[in-house]
């Protein structure tokens, strides 16, 4: 128990700089009226790691990363991403710093086919301009969707895509985005073993070719073939942080989740 | 984000040969037939029929503006005649009270109408929601009221005045006509009719062209897009509000250089509130509604078709001064077909919203291709989701219900 108390402290005082990682948050707060539904969090990825962002339902992982990735503003603290500071940037700006994120309520674009919802993500924000008239676009987002696992399907819409499927447009739309950094927001909700094993291999491989990704997820049991490290928070402050192993055997987290259940 | 597109080198060159491929193909095929057609329709029409048929042109210029912005972005304008009217009037002003040539007048109604569409564009656009919808149900009837209140002049803008509901009393000066008043006169009446007419055709080039370019450049992708969902453009690193913005604005100046255009070389054009805004002060801005949707929301092209389909059911349903049976037995007075305009051009446009609810030219287009797949023996290809009008129509009702504090379902 004395061992658990120190590691708290621990935590409390652990301050980051912009350049301790390729995101960084430093003291991120959220306030909805009276709630506090991030309080003071911090915490940094390292670039090229798969960082497993875990915690029990309503403990503030989709509003962190809501604040980190511009959907709203902070009410404090502080987001760098590589190096510089982006606190309170619009959405589509930190697309363009190279950070992108998958939803979990998906959005497809229904009045088109999948490839041309993976398509859009490659239109330039410009109004004038003759991108994709040579149909390279379109080529480069057919080669998407084959990455992703779509290529039968991609001139369907997405309307008729099964659940997995659609999972994997969300992939492939923020793939087509270029990002240095992905944040999947839970990926394996809803999926059987044959399906998770599939998107695993395909979010692996994105880190191999150098993309640092962030998997949202309420539990555990899913990404363990996946991350590297992970990172616990309830009630939007953080209780844990380690490998998955030593996550699991954490007193603190095993309590979180309905009173020492195992993760 | 940088997008970097392999193959760089024969970039250029492969863009040359899609742009080819694509104009040989058998749509772009029919549609330049049918502009070939449209401007061979002097060959076949009494110069009293062309004089009716220019004002088609019109129309279709006026649809395409609407078209460019609330076709492509689902943000619906309900008061499109007020950049007709800033365009018209504007023209008017300069040329008649400002003694400028027509040239002058037209580029300065365009940038009224342009003006315009930033003044009520930029702040209703940044919002997401029906706030657009809103502030164009009003801005017509404030400029109505407007050309009432500063009927006897505005000092410098325009020193004698906005003429009330009557309109402007010097009429502007023709580019070609009989009078002396015109630019280039004229002293048969089949001259001036084919003369206006094909003014009004290379307007409609002008137009058609520039929409066809931004609508079908990846910028009209997005405007598509943002029809269906705003958060799933903004989640993909463009953004929303400036492709909004532009679209409005850039409709402003086509509807506003499309209604200048009309004072000099349209057949009945004059500066009147009833010419711009329509008999009933909103009539205009619902017509264009019409003729985009009949033609196909979102197309351009659409508005020409729907503009035809418009006209001659106007001409049609005008022509019938057939009584309605029944009906003086039971008010007293006859009625005749013709009298109840314009309700037949509205049950058209209500048809077809039932049974070709994307419109006349996409609907055609998807039965074709259909048909040439069949006869290929090939798998016919798939259809296309869901249609522009229901996704705006899903987009309001999710934004109402927001506004109301009502969870969907």
């Amino acid at each position: 128990m004395s061992v658990g108390t120190e590691r708290v402290a621990d935590v409390e005082t652990e301050a980051y700089g912009p350049e301790d990682g390729v995101l960084v948050a430093q003291d991120l707060r959220k306030e909805f009226g009276g709630l506090v539904a991030v309080d003071d969090l911090s915490f940094a990825v390292q670039s090229q790691e798969i960082l497993g962002f875990i915690g029990p339902n309503g403990a503030g992982k989709s509003t962190t990363f809501n604040c980190v990735t511009g959907t709203y503003p902070p009410t404090g603290g502080t987001v760098y991403f590589k190096g510089e500071d982006v606190t309170g940037l619009p959405a589509y700006e930190m697309v363009h710093k190279g950070m992108s994120r998958t939803f979990q309520e998906f959005a497809p674009l229904e009045d088109r086919p999948v490839v041309e919802n993976i398509e859009l993500a490659l239109a330039p924000n410009l109004l004038f301009t003759a991108s994709g008239i040579g149909g390279e676009t379109e080529r480069l987002a057919r080669e998407i969707c084959r990455r992703v696992g779509l290529g039968d399907v991609m001139d369907q819409s997405p309307s008729e895509l099964p659940h997995a499927g659609m999972l994997k447009q969300e992939l492939g739309r923020a793939i087509a985005t270029q990002p240095d950094v992905m944040l999947v927001d839970e990926p394996f909700a809803g999926l059987a073993g044959q399906e998770v094993q599939e998107l695993t291999d395909v979010m692996l491989s994105l880190r191999d070719h150098g993309m640092t990704l962030i998997v949202v997820d309420h539990n555990m049991r899913g990404l363990l073939n996946l991350i590297d490290r992970a990172f616990v928070i309830q009630f939007g402050s953080k209780i844990a942080e380690g490998t998955p192993e030593e996550i699991k055997n954490d007193p603190k987290v095993q309590e979180a989740y309905l009173g020492g259940e195992e993760i | 984000m940088a997008t970097q597109t392999p193959h760089e080198g024969e970039l250029d060159q492969r863009r040359t040969q899609a742009v080819t491929t694509r104009l040989v193909s058998l749509r772009h095929q029919l549609g330049i037939l049918g502009i070939v057609l449209l401007g061979l329709v002097p060959t076949v029409m009494k110069p009293s029929e062309l004089t009716s048929f220019t004002f088609v042109l019109y129309l279709m210029m006026f649809a395409i503006s609407w078209d460019v912005v609330s076709g492509y972005t689902g943000q619906l304008s309900f008061g499109h005649a007020f950049f007709f009217a800033l365009g018209g009037y504007g023209t008017s002003i300069i040329t008649t009270q400002h003694g400028l040539p027509i040239f002058v007048g037209i580029v300065g109604g365009t940038l009224v109408a342009t003006i315009g569409g930033v003044l009520l564009g930029v702040p209703a656009l940044r919002l997401e929601g029906p706030y657009l919808s809103l502030v164009t149900l009003i801005a017509p009837l404030l400029l109505y009221q407007s050309f009432v209140l500063f009927s006897d002049g505005i000092p410098y803008l325009a020193p004698k005045g906005l003429g009330g509901t009557s309109g402007l009393v010097a009429p502007p000066p023709a580019i070609i006509d009989i009078g002396s008043s015109a630019l280039i006169q004229v002293d048969q009446f089949w001259v001036s009719a084919l003369g206006k007419y094909y003014i009004s055709f290379l307007a409609l080039l002008v137009v058609l062209g520039s929409t066809y370019a931004f609508t079908r450049s990846s910028a009209g992708n997005v405007l598509t897009a943002i029809r269906e969902d705003e958060a799933a453009v903004r989640s993909v690193g463009l953004n929303p509000a400036k492709f909004k913005i532009f679209a409005f604005v850039f409709s402003a100046a086509v509807g506003g250089f499309a209604a200048a255009v009309w004072m000099h070389a349209g057949p009945t054009a004059f500066p009147n509130t009833e010419a711009v805004f329509g008999p009933g002060r909103i009539d205009k801005s619902i017509n264009v509604i019409i003729i985009a949707i009949i033609g196909g929301m979102g197309t351009i092209v659409g508005s020409v078709v729907g503009a035809l389909f418009f006209g001659f059911a106007d001409t049609v349903i005008g022509g019938l001064d057939v009584a309605i049976p029944g009906v003086e037995l039971l008010f007293g007075s006859e009625l005749t077909i013709a009298d109840t305009s314009p309700l037949p051009t509205f049950l058209l446009g209500m048809i077809v919203l039932v049974f070709l609810p994307r419109g006349v030219v996409p609907e055609a287009t998807e039965f074709g291709r259909r048909l040439l797949a069949r006869r290929r023996g090939e798998e016919p290809p798939p259809g296309g989701g869901r249609s522009p009008v229901e996704s705006t129509l899903a987009k309001y009702r999710r934004e109402i219900e927001d506004i109301l504090g009502r969870d969907g379902e």
